[in-house]
């Protein structure tokens, strides 16, 4: 006899008429817990517990303090390669800011009053906005190009690096020049992962689901918060990392939340995973070497 | 259809489907009563196809169990107890026919995908189209399984196999 008919016989495996009954009769007897609110419920309550901690950062960030001179705490820089306003941040979590308290520099702003004040000269686009944070809590603005360094604070002009000792530039430059991961390896990597998850449905012939409930009005908000991030960074300033780590994971969240509720095959759910796990992943290696 | 129907209707393959899939009798018992479980918290209103949603909540909750046996073997200071795969037992009614008992044990050589499609295409011989609705795949992926198993059962077993 052919296997496929020796097969066959295993389709009468006998009814087990009493675990059968057992089953129905446990099914009826516990109570039907509604799991689906409890983990609405758990989900609105992540959604909340991340907008309050983006909350918290955002406006405890950049609290300072306003007193008399002293001695000089930390000294944080900004390249600004025309960039508008001044970028300048106390705090290394911005994008772009780096800690530059070296002795020529704690020199160099400890002497300020020594240096000769000149006359305003025209302003360079390539410079470094500088806060000085003294540690009685007061913090001074200077702006320092080739030509001139502008103490933001008092409106008053020194003469530029160029006159300074060349460590000051030397220190400046050494700061700031570190490995960047490449802007546009992020935007590689996505489309790689987009097309790697299309070509595996593709070949296995997998169909998507047509629609997927909110992903229109998710869409909308992510484009929204690019949107005000591109205003923020072009108008304001550097972005601050802690925040952009949390939209990270609020969107690798929000995305997974609406697609897992929509998909119909295991396969689809487990290559979304990890393709948004590996998007996540390229961005925070982006964030954490900006 | 309701829940009282469904379960009438599906209680036999589902259980039969998991104890082929799963060897240890009392996991099959507590799986069987999962899937219906889940089953009677669904709205059965919205599901189309009745058999086909039982079996993917019964497949899905055997490779959950899969996925949760292969990490309790990588687990540290695990109670023996806990070492799934120690009660392996065959169905009583498996071991009472020789033919019966080396069929069973050859499919338990196979992959469990391989065993899946053998289940659904051979022993329950359900379509091909069925057989993609239940575990997600083209049917060419069926069909290619479906050969390489009935292979890998050739070489275990030795006798013909039908050739389509």
């Amino acid at each position: 006899m052919k296997i496929d008919d020796r097969l066959k016989q295993l389709d009468e495996l006998p009814q087990n008429e009493a675990l059968k009954k057992s089953i129905y009769q446990n099914i009826h007897k516990k109570p039907v817990r509604k799991q689906y609110q409890l983990k609405t419920l758990r989900e609105i309550g992540i959604m909340a517990a991340i907008c309050f901690i983006g909350l918290f950062l955002l406006f405890t960030s950049d609290m300072n303090n306003q007193a008399a001179s002293g001695e000089i705490a930390k000294i944080t820089s900004y390249e600004n390669n025309g960039e508008k306003g001044f970028r300048g941040r106390t705090s290394t979590l911005f994008v772009g800011v780096e800690n530059v308290t070296t002795d020529s520099i704690i020199a160099l702003f400890e002497n300020i009053s020594e240096l000769p004040a000149v006359m305003a000269p025209p302003k360079s686009d390539v410079h470094y906005d500088i806060i000085v944070l003294y540690k009685n809590g007061e913090q001074r603005k200077f702006e320092l190009a080739w030509n001139y360094m502008h103490d933001i604070s008092n409106d008053a002009f020194y003469p530029g690096y160029d006159q300074f000792p060349s460590t000051v530039l030397s220190d400046l430059e050494n700061a700031h020049d570190r490995f960047q991961f490449p802007s546009i390896f992020i935007g590689l990597g996505v489309l790689l992962m987009i097309l790697v998850a299309s070509s595996y449905y593709k070949r296995r012939q997998i169909e998507l689901p047509k629609k997927i409930r909110g992903m229109g009005i998710a869409m909308t908000i992510y484009i929204i918060v690019v949107a005000i991030m591109g205003y923020y960074y072009f108008m304001i300033g550097p972005f601050y990392k802690p925040l952009l780590l949390l939209l990270l994971f609020a969107y690798g969240f929000s995305i997974w939340w609406l697609i897992k509720k929509e998909v119909t095959n295991l396969h689809i759910l487990k290559v979304e995973k990890y393709k948004i796990l590996f998007i996540v992943l390229w961005f925070l290696i982006g964030i954490g070497t900006a | 259809m309701d829940f009282d129907e469904l379960y009438e209707q599906e209680f036999g393959k589902t259980y039969q489907y998991i104890r082929y899939m799963v060897s240890n009798a009392q996991v099959a018992e507590d799986l069987t009563q999962d899937t219906f479980v889940r089953i009677y918290k669904t709205d059965l209103t919205k599901v189309t196809n009745f058999q086909t949603y039982t079996r993917q909540v019964a497949r899905n909750l055997v490779y959950d169990y899969y996925r949760k046996r292969a990490l309790i073997k990588w687990l540290p200071f695990t109670n023996v107890p806990e070492q799934v795969g120690d009660h392996d037992v065959p169905h009583e009614w498996l071991i009472q026919e020789e033919d019966r008992k080396q069929l069973y044990e050859a499919l338990q050589k196979l992959k469990p995908v391989q065993r899946e499609v053998i289940i659904y295409r051979k022993i329950e011989e359900l379509s091909i189209q069925e057989t993609c609705a239940i575990m997600g795949l083209s049917s060419v992926k069926v069909a290619n399984t479906q050969r390489s198993a009935m292979l890998a059962l050739q070489k275990i077993l030795g006798g013909e196999i039908d050739e389509d």
